[in-house]
């Protein structure tokens, strides 16, 4: 008995064909993956699923039976839920409101919200999705508010629930929190489609997957009789690399050093306290932790963003405490910052501005007060060429590229700043395994060129095979320094949560 | 759709809307709406009378709508044009009156560059508070306004005044004066609409071709992104209310060097308000600018002549309205067009 | 009635054979202001209604409009057979209507408020200017005999001469009954240097009341609807209601808060609140320059309306007369007589202001 089948969905957009008649058939009560690349027409998929768009050709039967559905209003009334990778919450608005909006509970005419916060607690205890009924919105973490999504989607009936990349936002333990609300939902009889393009998650919760590449299913699996690396095939088309193999490198002098650094952050509490380390030219430096203990705040002290209460900072051997971004950067260091919108592009702007970001003042691209415009197309057309930038269009806005593409602009913008010092943050975040695979050899031709590298990430099995060490810190401060191939992720995870190296090794 | 046209065919749409809008209100008040376009038209373009009135009152409507345009692209709301051109104009017109001496070719240039400093100074104040202590420039430009308001208000009540009559400063030296390009009974058309349009152009360049331009951008788009990329948030934010400000000192200028010659107590006339809705309707792009002003320049002359056959001033006032409104909200007006396009 | 009957259809006669403009030009604050465009427009439509010609308004929208304004409204008036009159309302229009006048020598021009910038007027052109002082004289009189806490307000718009004018004649009326009583009623003053924003007014008046004074004088166009509606809710809080009865009732016991309009009769704006207004006679002047352009009887040069000209007046005190004093209106009767007489003059500038003595009056009651 299948939940859902949508059979040869076609679906054309200007230019593009999105879906090539896509076939999908789900198992009711199982967690069935969908992966394929950015732009693999996952999501158009989906959002046929739940009437926000309309196939071209090709039918939908729920539960065995055909139906048509125009709009979400369709797919609610066919028990159908989804949750967006952006959410659909009002920030003003309590957890409970939000559930409850647009079909609020009456009692004669007016809102009914003792009834309201009653149903939300009700869910909540059901399937362990943990909230706080009366919080704003505003105030509560990411996985909360995700919980609230799927919370609003039981409350509206729904029986088969569309995650669409649920995890890009969520730290580890929020993920973990997450699959075991996907396992509870799963036994009680409900159907979850999951949208993802992290293997190891695919693996670890779903019972079957549908592999999709540009508008085509090229591979449906049953988990349990399949690895990472087929599944990888299926969705690039080829054999990916999924561990880095790294050379031996031996690294030189050092060129970065911070003693002693104190940084604060937005509320004025001490974020960073005491940190201090160095990293050698030839060297990847990882630095380890669940999100929100110091790193942005560090990566943003270092790369001049970001006051430094106390400490120093040493490039080369100079005082550089205090320099200005523009100074570090004459310096020779350069960031892939964590947040590409936010500080990496600017959306506005087309391509060819935003590659010379950080360098336009510079008279390669400039003549006198001006800027100079053949030289700024050529570089950018060269820029794109070499780190495969698509679509190549020089002209193209910076908000309009694929994500994967608005980090490869940011990583060869600056890569080619020719840096002898490389502040890289989640450089991987969100992005597919094509482009991972492509930002992975790129740090690593870079640590070969002799630059030194300071890695920040979230992913523990991106610090694992990029790093030389490992430093963990947790609450702001280094709770110790690895190296990769002498410790264990469970000694690492154990020093993520607050344990020094010599408790973690004690055990 | 193509983005170019797309910032093209927004504004002209929404005067089309909004003159469709009016044709029915003007039914309404019993009036025959092809007369009322028609005085509408012979009071903008009708006479060398009317198109030099409509050509005077463009000129400070561009040089504003620049000013704030300008503030726009960097990310700051300069509501405070209004102040900046008094300030500029007070300055200057109290420079000028001893200008007797200079040649014109000295004298013109020293007046316009006067009331520009003043202008750029007075606005530095607001991007300067900005900049350091986090004020916005909304609340502090809307203060700045009031204070030159009061101040030369009492300036030509005081300290300036000159005989009896309206209240007002001396005049400045024929020698400051902006040379007349076309004179019809007591109208005087000056060449004040040639440095409106030298301003836009400059400000295209700027905005466009420059180093300076590309950091301003910057730090209008995306602030984070910009002190990323090592431009200086707080010097540019400063730098872009001082253009914003030499601007809209420079809308002064033109309105003392080349229409009343002094000071006078109401020579803004809100005028850097106005500047705000050319800024919207001209999308921030200098050109679109001098198109937006001159689009409310003609409807404010001919709305004169439109009084005569009994269809109020504050007709224009809701035309305007209306285009302000459409542009503002234009993601209704592109809504309108992408539907249609699909429909086909 | 006969009479009347045969002169209505004389002059419908003489209409249909002569072909007549009037066209007036506001200033900024433009029709609404309930003072002074509302006031000359009244006395132009009057005119123009007896004489069946037609009349027009066009509103400025800027100071800059003037010059454009009057001249179109120039060209406009030529095209007529007969030719017409244009009005140029308000003091901010001097300089444009005597550029403009200049330009259209057989077009009759009247300014109203405004005084001719040099000695000789264009024979074209009259202007009507005002004894302002001579009724602020006669409200600020009452606003010293009224008083219950000795401190009286003036809110002014910009310090312009017919402002002016008004506050040499209200402190004026003030000093003389304190002279006359023996009391020692203060003045404040203050400027909106705005004409047409009541937002400004209101702020001012505010202010005033809070250093205490219960009276304000305002001479301030649009912006003194502002220090009515000031005044009106200071009093209406006071009195815990709207009711114009319960309002006087209460005046009468305790005092509380007042305002005193200008140039025309505002005291219906806030029964029982606007204690008095110090009327200008805008639509007396206003209907009389159009019949004299009308029938020839133009004299060029300016006309200066006092309470002798019946130009400016004390507004009757509709329903406030109960709160004044019968000694009080007696006096004011008498003072009225002086002025009118020549006896007592009011003072029209700062110096005579400054060097004005109380002279010997003796109330013959």
């Amino acid at each position: 008995m299948y939940a859902v089948e949508m059979v040869n969905i076609v679906k054309r957009f200007p230019g593009v064909l999105a879906n090539d008649h896509v076939t999908l058939r789900v198992k009711k009560g199982s967690i069935h993956a969908i992966v394929g690349e950015n732009g693999a027409g996952k999501s158009t998929l989906m959002n046929q699923l739940y009437g926000l768009y309309h196939p071209d050709e090709g039918e939908i039967f729920i539960d065995g039976k055909k139906v048509v559905i125009k709009g979400p209003r369709d797919a609610i009334k066919e028990g159908i839920g989804m949750v967006h990778q952006h959410f659909m919450l009002v920030d003003t608005l309590t957890v409970a409101e939000n559930v409850v909006l647009g079909s609020e509970p009456k009692k004669g005419l007016n809102f009914d919200l003792k009834r309201a916060r009653k149903e939300v607690m009700e869910l909540s205890e059901k399937y362990g999705l943990t909230v706080d009924v009366d919080a704003k919105v505003e105030d509560i973490s990411v996985g909360m508010q995700q919980r609230v999504e799927i919370i609003k989607t039981l409350y509206r009936g729904a029986n088969i629930i569309i995650l669409d990349e649920p995890t890009a936002v969520l730290t580890p333990q929020e993920v973990e929190e997450l699959f075991a609300i996907m396992r509870k939902l799963k036994s009680d009889g409900k159907t979850i489609l999951f949208i993802s393009h992290k293997l190891h998650e695919v693996m670890e919760i779903s019972d079957r997957v549908t592999v999709m590449r540009l508008g085509k299913v090229t591979g449906e699996l049953e988990t349990s009789q399949t690895n990472p690396k087929e599944i990888a095939r299926y969705m690039v088309g080829r054999d990916v690399v999924l561990t880095v193999t790294k050379e031996f490198h031996e690294p030189k002098d050092t060129v970065f050093e911070v003693k002693n650094l104190v940084v604060k952050d937005n509320r004025g509490l001490v974020a960073v306290n005491d940190v201090s380390f160095e990293v050698k030219r030839g060297e990847i430096v990882g630095i380890a932790g669940v999100a929100g203990n110091g790193q942005t705040e560090l990566v943003e002290a270092i790369t001049g963003l970001r006051k430094i209460e106390s400490g120093h900072m040493y490039f080369e051997g100079k005082d550089v405490t205090g320099f200005t971004p523009r100074q570090l950067r004459e310096q020779g260091m350069a960031h892939i910052p964590e947040d590409r919108l936010k500080h990496g592009l600017i959306k506005e702007f087309e391509a060819y501005y935003n590659v010379i970001l950080g360098g336009h003042y510079k008279t390669l691209f400039t003549n006198g007060p001006f800027l100079n415009h053949n030289k700024i197309f050529e570089y950018t057309k060269q820029l794109m060429e070499e780190f495969d930038v698509r679509p190549r269009r020089i002209e193209h806005l910076g908000g309009n590229f694929s994500g994967g593409n608005q980090q490869k602009l940011v990583v060869g913008r600056e890569i080619n700043t020719n840096p002898k010092f490389l502040v890289v943050a989640q450089p991987t975040r969100g992005l597919d395994v094509g482009a991972i695979e492509f930002i992975h050899k790129q740090i690593l031709k870079m640590r070969e060129r002799d630059v030194g590298i300071l890695l920040i990430s979230m992913e523990l099995e991106e610090i694992f095979s990029l790093s030389d060490r490992i430093l963990v810190m947790y609450e702001g401060e280094i709770m110790g320094e690895v190296r990769p191939e002498e410790t264990t992720v469970e000694e690492v995870g154990m020093m993520m949560t607050g344990h020094r190296l010599e408790e973690a090794r004690r055990g | 759709m193509n983005k170019k046209v797309m910032a093209i065919l927004v504004p002209v749409i929404s005067v089309l809307i909004a003159l469709a809008i009016s044709t029915i209100v003007i039914i309404l008040i019993g009036k025959n709406p092809i007369d009322a376009y028609s005085a509408l038209i012979r009071g903008s373009f009708g006479s060398k009378q009317a198109i030099a009135d409509t050509v005077i009152k463009t000129t400070p409507l561009i040089l504003t709508g620049l000013a704030v345009g300008f503030g726009f692209r960097a990310g700051v709301f300069n509501i405070g044009a209004e102040g900046q051109m008094v300030m500029g104009a007070l300055i200057a017109a109290t420079f000028a009156s001893n200008f007797g001496s200079l040649p014109p070719l000295i004298a013109i240039p020293l007046t316009m560059l006067i009331a520009m400093l003043v202008g750029a100074g007075y606005a530095a104040i607001a991007g300067f508070l900005k900049a350091k202590t986090g004020a916005h420039e909304v609340v502090t430009t809307i203060m700045l306004n009031s204070i030159a308001g009061n101040f030369a208000s009492y300036m030509v009540n005081g300290p300036l005044k000159v005989s009896s009559g309206t209240p007002k400063s001396p005049e400045i030296a024929d020698s400051a004066q902006l040379p007349v390009l076309m004179k019809v009974g007591a109208i005087e058309m000056s060449a004040g609409i040639i440095i409106a349009i030298i301003a836009a152009i400059i400000m295209y360049i700027l905005l466009n071709k420059s180093t300076a331009g590309y950091e301003i951008k910057a730090v209008g788009f995306n602030p984070y992104a910009a002190e990323y990329g090592g431009i200086s948030v707080s010097k540019n934010v400063v730098l872009a209310m001082a253009i914003s400000g030499a601007l809209a000192g420079l809308a002064g200028a033109t309105e003392l060097m080349g229409v009343h010659h002094r000071f006078l107590g109401e020579l803004s006339g809100g005028k850097g308000f106005d500047g705000i809705s050319i800024a919207l309707i001209g999308q921030n792009n200098p050109i679109g600018i001098i198109f937006a002003a001159f689009l409310i320049g003609s409807l404010r002359t001919g709305s004169n002549e439109m009084q005569f056959i009994g269809v109020p001033k504050h007709m224009v006032m809701i035309i305007q309205g209306i285009v302000i409104f459409l542009v503002a909200a234009d993601r209704i007006v592109r809504t309108i067009l992408i539907r249609k396009r699909v429909a086909k | 009635m006969k009479k009347v009957l045969i002169v209505l259809l004389a002059m419908l006669f003489v209409v249909s054979a002569f072909s007549f403009k009037a066209i007036m030009v506001t200033d900024t604050g433009g029709l609404g202001d309930k003072s002074f465009n509302d006031g000359t427009w009244a006395g132009i439509q009057r005119a123009a209604k007896e004489l069946g010609i037609e009349a027009k308004v066009i509103q400025s929208y800027e100071q800059a409009d003037y010059i454009s304004n009057l001249s179109k409204a120039a060209e406009e008036v030529q095209k007529e057979p007969d030719g017409g009159i244009v009005y140029a309302v308000g003091f901010m229009m001097t300089d444009a209507l005597f550029q403009v006048a200049q330009q259209y020598p057989d077009v009759y021009f009247a300014g109203i408020d405004i005084a001719p910038p040099t000695e000789d007027v264009p024979p074209n052109v009259i202007t009507f200017l005002f004894k302002e002082q001579e009724s602020a004289f006669l409200v600020g009189y009452v606003a010293a005999a009224t008083t219950r806490v000795g401190k009286v307000g003036f809110i002014g718009g910009i310090p312009i001469p017919p402002v002016e004018r008004f506050r040499y004649g209200f402190e004026t009326g003030v000093k003389v009954y304190n002279d006359l009583h023996g009391t020692n009623v203060e003045i404040i003053k203050g400027y909106t240097n705005h004409f047409s924003d009541p937002k400004k007014g209101k702020d001012l008046a505010l202010a005033q009341f809070a250093e205490g004074v219960d009276i304000i004088f305002h001479a301030s166009g649009a912006c003194g609807n502002g220090v009515i509606e000031a005044a009106k809710e200071k009093m209406v809080s006071l009195v815990g209601s709207e009711d114009m009865a319960k309002i006087i009732e209460y005046a009468y016991e305790n005092g509380g808060y007042f305002a005193m309009g200008v140039d025309v009769d505002q005291d219906y704006m806030a029964p029982g609140v606007v204690l008095a207004s110090a009327m200008k006679g805008v639509d007396t002047a206003s209907y009389y320059g159009v019949i004299w352009a009308y029938n020839g009887e133009w004299e060029p040069g300016i006309h200066t309306l006092g309470l002798v000209e019946e130009g400016v007046r004390m507004s009757p005190m509709k329903y406030t007369k109960g709160l004044v004093s019968n000694r009080t209106i007696a006096e004011l009767e008498y003072l009225i007589k002086l002025i009118k007489e020549g006896t007592l003059v009011i003072p029209n500038t700062e110096d005579t202001l400054k060097s004005f003595k109380t002279p010997k009056i003796e109330f013959p009651f």
